[in-house]
């Protein structure tokens, strides 16, 4: 009873899910019935309240669209219990679709061929808004995301930022308590990012909506999220303060250069900084804090063709590994 | 509450209809399009004319008999592209990641696949020229309509729809467990297209058999169409078969809908 009152306070509850794909090996023959266990998730635990604006963040395969397909209802768990809002989100597909807004990268809501209000007009009918109901989040949704000058406008003819902009409105025309977007901002010019994270913050605030965001690039939660997971292979390895996520980003970086002539540079070194992949012609480092001086005359003196300098995500994970060996003293 | 329920839905088929349509105005030449599927049609029939032309009957079917089985077919299968044409679209929609969107909405998912599919266009032509064909040759054959004969024509027809859904859906759903159905439902086509389109008992024993057991689509225009053109002694096994297109609709539908609830509980454990 006791236990139960305080899982209340959770809007989504995740508790010791994991999630196992069985796919058939490809490589044998086709009639074979050989089959090869995937954990795409492994055991995950997290607790979500009403208001919070979590990031997911993780490389490819660590289980983040997994997790957000479980929480839609769209997949069931393997092991373990899921609740949002107060259900089991796959076995009650109907009334979560009615708690949760979803977008799952560029796929589009919206009708190819028709002008944008036609999308809204069967929307409303599909989650059964009353006129009132409907006419009031769509003028806000109008207004907010800049969509009144489009409506009549064939979807085709949209721009990308545009689409995006108008599948963000779909996706919560029924004004839901949470709501999921995974990878929604893949290629999308940043003025128009700007007025979306704006469009977020803006319900995650005054509508103490939700969120649950998935992405692969840290800055994209800088400024959103007020917690983040950072998924691998599975796992949750960091949950926490986007900050102390931050300083960690700061700890490590890659920089990653392309030499015009690699003979010359076959045995190259640099102070500060570690090799450590090479690729033809093209070399990274790992180097911690600022961008030692000794790499800067480098690049200076080298004939480069390309470089970047990079915080990639499997550094940060590799990083936050170290830490815990460290702390733990032992392997995790 | 059933009933408000029932009119809800059907009030989105009809909405899904509706934005089909306008889609479809939203293209140029939808006048051309919708002329050339009529006479794709009319050279369907003209080339089973010009073979029956050169044998007047075969095994005891007239030509104005195979008409009538002709449009009785072709009336099944525009209401079937009306409503149902998904039925055999289910891979693409589990590619693409579209059945996700439809799991996250508050619709009963095989209606939501129906209702997205639903569309006008698709059968326009064969909802004009299947019935015209039913009433020419019936004029043509003289025939006597009872009321019962039309009742029975009536169910049959829908029966037809159901043997035509449930068998498309089936196959479909294999989509659920290895992504790719839509080369199944190609063949599935064939046999629709080129079986039907003649007497059941013009081909072998084997077959009959087989369309009437395994995919029953002789139910769809063979069985029924011996029923009201009094050719029940012809008909494989039992002569009652006549009378099961019905029956034989509702059970394959229940049985398709089964196999779509197991593939989609499958999709729900494993992604595919």
């Amino acid at each position: 009873m006791h236990k139960d009152k305080k899982n209340d306070r959770y809007i989504i509850s995740f508790k010791n899910v994991t999630k196992i794909f069985k796919t058939r090996k490809r490589e044998k023959s086709w009639f074979s019935r050989e089959y090869e266990m995937k954990k795409a998730v492994d055991n995950i635990s997290f607790f979500v309240r009403k208001g919070e604006f979590v990031g997911l963040l993780g490389a490819n395969g660590g289980g983040k669209s997994t997790t957000v397909k479980m929480l839609s209802g769209i997949l069931s768990p393997t092991e373990g219990e899921i609740r949002v809002n107060g259900i089991i989100p796959y076995k009650q597909r109907k009334q979560n679709s009615y708690n949760i807004g979803a977008m799952f990268g560029q796929r589009s809501q919206l009708w190819w061929d028709l002008p944008l209000i036609e999308t809204f007009k069967i929307l409303r009918h599909i989650y059964r808004l009353s006129d009132d109901e409907f006419r009031k989040n769509f003028e806000i949704l109008c207004d907010v995301l800049e969509l009144r000058r489009i409506l009549n406008v064939p979807v085709r003819e949209l721009s990308l930022g545009q689409r995006v902009k108008a599948d963000f409105a779909a996706a919560v025309i029924h004004f839901p308590p949470i709501f999921y977007l995974d990878e929604p901002f893949v290629g999308i010019d940043t003025l128009c990012r700007m007025k979306l994270r704006e469009f977020l913050k803006t319900i995650n605030i005054e509508r103490k909506t939700t969120i649950i965001l998935v992405t692969h690039n840290v800055k994209e939660i800088e400024g959103l999220c007020s917690r983040v997971f950072l998924l691998d292979k599975g796992r949750i390895v960091y949950d926490g303060d986007v900050f102390d996520l931050k300083k960690k980003c700061e700890n490590y970086k890659t920089l990653i250069v392309e030499f015009r002539n690699p003979e010359k540079v076959s045995n190259l070194l640099l102070p500060g900084a570690s090799l450590v992949k090479r690729d033809d012609n093209k070399f990274w480092f790992r180097f911690k804090g600022e961008v030692p001086v000794e790499i800067v005359n480098f690049i200076v003196d080298s004939q480069i063709s390309n470089f970047t300098i990079t915080e990639d995500i499997e550094e940060i994970v590799a990083s936050i590994y170290k830490d815990l060996e460290e702390k733990n003293g032992q392997s995790f | 509450m059933s009933q408000k329920c029932f009119s809800y839905y059907l009030k989105t088929y009809w909405l899904f209809l509706k934005i089909d349509l306008k889609a479809n105005m939203e293209y140029r030449g939808f006048v051309i399009r919708s002329a050339l599927s009529l006479i794709k049609e009319i050279i369907g029939i003209a080339l089973i004319w010009v073979i029956l032309d050169k044998f007047h009957a075969v095994k005891g079917w007239t030509i104005w008999e195979v008409v009538f089985l002709y449009g009785l077919k072709q009336l099944v299968v525009a209401i079937y592209a009306f409503f149902f044409d998904n039925a055999g679209n289910l891979d693409f929609k589990v590619i693409n990641g579209e059945l996700d969107r439809i799991l996250i909405r508050p619709l009963n998912p095989l209606f939501h696949l129906f209702a997205e599919g639903a569309s006008l266009m698709k059968g326009f032509s064969s909802i004009i020229l299947g019935p015209f064909f039913l009433v020419i040759a019936s004029y043509k054959l003289g025939l006597d309509w009872t009321v019962i004969d039309f009742l029975m024509l009536l169910l049959s027809v829908l029966g037809g729809v159901g043997v035509l859904t449930g068998v498309s859906l089936s196959f479909s759903s294999i989509a659920f467990w290895t992504m790719k159905s839509a080369f199944i439902l190609d063949f599935i086509f064939v046999f629709r297209e080129e079986f039907l389109n003649y007497p059941l008992n013009i081909y072998g024993k084997g077959i009959q058999f087989m369309l009437s057991f395994i995919l029953p689509l002789a139910f769809i225009n063979y069985f029924p169409s011996c029923f009201i053109l009094d050719k029940t002694k012809e008909v494989i096994i039992s002569p009652f078969l006549v009378y099961l297109s019905p029956l034989v609709g509702i059970l394959t539908m229940l049985g398709a809908y089964q196999i779509w609830k197991f593939g989609l509980k499958n999709y729900a454990s494993t992604g595919t």
